[in-house]
C-alpha cells in the first residue's frame, strides 16, 4: 500500500513537473506572441497615425484651394449657384429636362 | 514484522545493535550479563532467539508506529508540494495568460494615451495631434572626444552652438540637442557613429491645418505633448484643465473656417486695415462654427510671427462696436412694450441732452419709425429710444445678454466689458448706439444671436454639443420674429444693401463705430463690422465680420463706413458658406411668408430643410387663415 502511494505521488509529482514545465513554456510562448503582436500594434498605430496627419494635411481645405487655383479653374461653390427642382426645371425650359428630373421629384413625394 | 522499506527481515544482531543504541541495552543486560557475552561468544541463534524476542517485540511496535508518522509526515509533504504544484499549474494556466493580456492592454493604453488627446473639428478632421519622432541626446559621461562630438553635431545642426556644447559634454553633462529629428537627420547622426549619443523617442505635437484657427486651436510648448502640460493658448489650454483621454471634439467647422478667414485676410488688404476679425454661431446651439483673426500666424512654427498676431481679438480685445447695438436697444424697447415696430421717433436736426449733442451721420432729417431708425442706423432715433425705456430697463436688458460680466466662455483668452464708470442720459444715449461700451466681439455675436434666434441667449461654446442646453429666453419670439423684418429691410432699404444674398434672404446691421482717441473719438480711424444672420426668416447660423480702420477705395467711392467694408465681406463669406453649410436656398415667396408667419414651426426647421419642408410648415398658417375665414378660432379645435 505503502509502495503504491509512493509511486503514485512519485508520478503525480512528475505529472505536476511535466505540466507545470508545458504551462511555463506555452506561456512563455503566448506572452512572447503577445509582446510581438503588441510591438506589431503600437508600429501600427504609429503609422496609422503618421498617415492621418498627412491625410488631414493634404486635404487641408487652404491647401486645395491654393491647389485649385493654381491648377485649375475650378471654383468654391456660391449660394448664387444653387436652385430648387422647380427652378432647374424652369430655367431648362425643355421637356427633356422635365423628363428626367420629373419621375425624381414624383419619387420623393 | 515488516520494514517499511523492504521485504527482507533485517538480521536480529543488527536489531539488537540498533535497539542498544537506542537506549534498550540496560534491559538486557540486566536480565543476565553472562550469557549475553556467551552467546555473544558461541553464536548460539536459539538462545539469542529466547533472549531477545520481548525485547524485538516491544522494538517492533515502538518502530512501527515511528514509521507511520514518518510515512505520515511524508505524505503530507508529498500533498503539500503536489497541491503547490497543482495551485502553481492552475495559475499559470488560467491566470498568467489573462494577466499578460492585462498587461499588453495596459501598455498599448499607455501608449496611446498617454500623450496629448487629439484635438478634431465638428465632422472629424484633424486638428491636431501627436507625431512620433525621436528626441538626440548625448550623455556627456560617455563621450570619449568632446570637441569631435560637439564639431559633428554642430556640423548637422546650424542651430547648435559648437562651444557651449562641448563646454558641457566636456564637463560630463547630458545634453538634449534635439527634441524632433526628422528621419532624415537621423539618419546622419547615426551614420556619425558617435559613442555618447543616443535616440529617445518622443512626441512632438502636429497641427496638419497649418494656419488655420491658431487662435482657437492654440498651441503647447514645444517639446511638450502629454496631458496636462504646455498648453499656451486656444483649446490647447484647455486640454491642460481636464484628463480627459478622449479626443477633443471642437465646434468648428474646418470648411466655413477657411472661408471666413480667406474672406477676412482678403478684405484687410483690399481695405488696408490694420487687423480684421469675425466669426459664425449657431444661433440655435450657440457652437462657434468659425472663428478668425487676422492676423494670424502658423500654429506649427508660431514665433515666426509677431506676439501681435498671437492676440484672439474676438474673444480677448475690447472694442467700441458701434451700430450693432441698436438692434438691442430696438429689441429692448419692444419687449419692454415702450415701443413697437411702427414708433416714432423725431430724427430731425439734433438731439440735445445734458453734457452732449447726438446727431445722425448723414441722417434723414426726419420723423423715423422704430424700424427705419435701425435700417438708416440714427443715433438721434436709438438715443431717445433708450431715453424712453430708461437707464435701468437699458442694464437689465444688456445684462441679460451677457454684455456686463466675462463670457463664461472654455477659452482663457477673454474679458470683462469695459463699462461706463457712471451712467447717467449720456452714457444711456451713447450706450444705445454702441459708444462707451467695450465689449469683445464675441460678447456681440451672443447678444445679437439672442436678439434674432427667438430670444434665447446662449453662452458660445467651443466644443461640439452633443445636447442643446436650454439658454435665457431674454426676448419673447414675437419681439424676435418683429426684430429679424426690421433687419431685413435694413439690407433691402437701409445701411446693408451690399450684404444681400439671393435665396438666403440674410438680415443684419451695420455698424461703424469712432475708435478712441486723444480727448475723445477720433474719427477718422473706426472699427467696421456687420452683424448678420441667415436664413434671415428662420436665423440658423449668426455671423460678425469687421475691419479695423479700413481705408477707402476707389471702388468704394473714397468711403470706409460698414455698408461698404464690412457688408461686402459678409456677403462674399455668405455667397461661400450658404452651401457649405447646406442652408437651402428658397423664393421670395415662401421666404416672405415665414418673416410673416407667427406659427411657424422653428423647432421643426431645426433641422437642415429644403423649400417643400419650409411650404408644410407654413401648411398649419394656411389652414388658420382659412379657419379664421370661415369664422372658427385655430385654437377653438380639440
Amino acid at each position: 500500500m505503502l509502495r503504491f502511494c509512493t509511486v503514485l505521488l512519485c508520478l503525480l509529482l512528475a505529472a505536476a513537473v511535466a505540466g507545470r514545465y508545458h504551462a511555463e513554456v506555452s506561456v512563455r510562448e503566448e506572452r512572447e506572441h503577445i509582446r510581438s503582436l503588441e510591438a506589431k500594434k503600437f508600429e501600427e498605430k504609429r503609422r496609422i497615425q503618421i498617415l492621418r496627419a498627412e491625410l488631414a494635411w493634404l486635404e487641408s481645405p487652404e491647401r486645395l484651394v491654393k491647389i485649385a487655383a493654381e491648377k485649375t479653374d475650378l471654383e468654391p461653390i456660391t449660394g448664387a449657384q444653387l436652385m430648387d427642382t422647380a427652378e432647374f426645371i424652369a430655367a431648362m425650359k425643355g421637356e427633356a429636362a422635365a423628363s428626367t428630373v420629373q419621375p425624381y421629384i414624383d419619387s420623393q413625394k | 514484522m515488516r520494514f517499511p522499506f523492504g521485504k527482507k527481515r533485517r538480521p536480529r544482531a543488527y536489531l539488537i545493535a540498533q535497539s542498544a543504541d537506542e537506549g534498550m541495552m540496560p534491559d538486557v543486560k540486566s536480565s543476565n550479563t553472562s550469557s549475553q557475552s556467551k552467546t555473544f561468544g558461541n553464536g548460539n541463534s536459539a538462545e539469542c532467539e529466547t533472549i531477545y524476542s520481548i525485547p524485538a517485540k516491544q522494538i517492533s511496535s515502538k518502530a512501527h508506529r515511528r514509521a507511520k508518522v514518518r510515512i505520515g509526515m511524508v505524505g503530507i509533504c508529498f500533498g503539500v508540494v503536489y497541491i503547490a504544484l497543482a495551485v502553481r499549474l492552475a495559475d499559470i494556466s488560467f491566470s498568467q495568460p489573462l494577466r499578460a493580456e492585462h498587461q499588453a492592454t495596459k501598455s498599448v493604453a499607455l501608449n496611446l494615451n498617454g500623450p496629448r488627446p487629439e484635438i478634431i473639428d465638428r465632422n472629424g478632421v484633424l486638428l491636431a495631434t501627436n507625431l512620433p519622432t525621436l528626441a538626440l541626446e548625448i550623455a556627456g559621461k560617455e563621450v570619449w572626444d568632446a570637441k569631435e562630438t560637439a564639431t559633428k553635431i554642430a556640423v548637422l545642426f546650424d542651430d547648435v552652438d559648437q562651444e557651449n556644447l562641448q563646454r558641457k559634454l566636456e564637463r560630463g553633462q547630458y545634453v538634449e540637442v534635439r527634441s524632433d529629428l526628422n528621419p532624415v537627420e537621423h539618419k546622419k547622426v547615426f551614420a556619425l557613429g558617435l559613442p555618447g549619443v543616443r535616440f529617445s523617442s518622443r512626441n512632438h505635437r502636429f497641427y496638419p491645418q497649418e494656419g488655420l484657427a491658431p487662435h482657437l486651436i492654440g498651441y503647447v510648448e514645444k517639446g511638450r505633448a502629454r496631458i496636462g502640460e504646455g498648453g499656451i493658448m486656444g483649446l490647447e489650454k484647455v486640454l491642460d484643465q481636464g484628463r480627459d483621454e478622449k479626443p477633443l471634439i471642437s465646434s468648428i467647422d474646418v470648411r466655413a473656417q477657411q472661408a471666413l478667414e480667406a474672406i477676412i485676410s482678403s478684405s484687410v488688404e483690399e481695405f488696408s486695415a490694420l487687423a480684421g476679425w469675425g466669426g459664425i454661431m449657431d444661433a440655435q446651439t450657440g457652437e462657434i462654427i468659425a472663428l478668425a483673426s487676422f492676423p494670424e500666424f502658423n500654429l506649427n512654427d508660431p514665433k515666426a510671427s509677431g506676439e501681435k498676431s498671437w492676440r484672439n481679438r474676438m474673444t480677448y480685445d475690447r472694442y467700441d462696436l458701434g451700430s450693432a447695438f441698436k438692434a438691442i436697444t430696438a429689441a429692448s424697447a419692444i419687449e419692454s412694450g415702450v415701443a413697437d415696430e411702427a414708433t416714432l421717433y423725431d430724427a430731425r436736426g439734433v438731439y440735445k441732452i445734458p453734457g452732449m449733442t447726438v446727431k445722425d451721420y448723414k441722417g434723414k432729417n426726419r420723423i423715423l419709425t422704430l424700424s427705419e431708425v435701425v435700417q438708416h442706423s440714427s443715433n438721434i432715433g436709438s438715443a431717445r429710444m433708450a431715453h424712453e425705456m430708461g437707464v435701468d430697463l437699458q442694464k437689465y436688458y444688456l445684462n441679460e445678454l451677457g454684455l456686463f460680466e466675462a463670457l463664461p466662455i472654455e477659452l482663457s483668452e477673454n474679458r470683462v466689458p469695459d463699462l461706463p464708470k457712471k451712467w447717467g442720459p449720456v452714457e444711456t444715449a451713447t450706450v444705445s448706439y454702441g459708444h462707451g461700451i467695450a465689449i469683445t466681439p464675441l460678447h456681440l455675436l451672443a447678444a445679437f444671436s439672442a436678439v434674432i434666434n427667438g430670444g434665447v441667449y446662449r453662452v458660445p461654446t467651443f466644443t461640439k454639443v452633443s445636447q442643446v442646453q436650454p439658454g435665457t429666453q431674454v426676448f419673447t419670439p414675437s419681439t424676435s420674429a418683429k426684430m429679424r423684418r426690421v433687419l431685413r429691410r435694413t439690407l433691402l432699404e437701409g445701411s446693408a444693401k451690399r450684404a444681400e444674398v439671393k435665396g438666403y434672404f440674410p438680415i443684419g446691421k451695420t455698424s461703424t463705430a469712432d475708435k478712441p482717441g486723444v480727448g475723445g473719438y477720433d474719427e477718422n480711424a473706426r472699427i467696421s463690422s456687420f452683424a448678420g444672420a441667415f436664413p434671415g426668416y428662420d436665423p440658423r447660423y449668426v455671423v460678425l465680420v469687421s475691419l479695423d480702420n479700413p481705408q477707402p477705395t476707389a471702388y468704394t467711392y473714397g468711403y470706409a463706413t460698414a455698408g461698404w467694408t464690412a457688408a461686402p465681406m459678409f456677403q462674399k463669406l455668405l455667397q461661400r458658406v450658404g452651401p457649405i453649410l447646406e442652408v437651402p436656398v428658397i423664393d421670395e415667396q415662401t421666404a416672405t411668408n415665414v418673416f410673416f408667419a407667427d406659427d411657424y414651426d422653428y423647432d421643426q426647421s431645426r433641422e437642415v430643410i429644403g423649400k417643400q419642408d419650409i411650404t408644410q410648415l407654413l401648411g398649419k398658417q394656411k389652414a388658420n387663415a382659412e379657419k379664421k375665414k370661415n369664422g372658427t378660432s385655430p385654437h377653438q379645435e380639440g
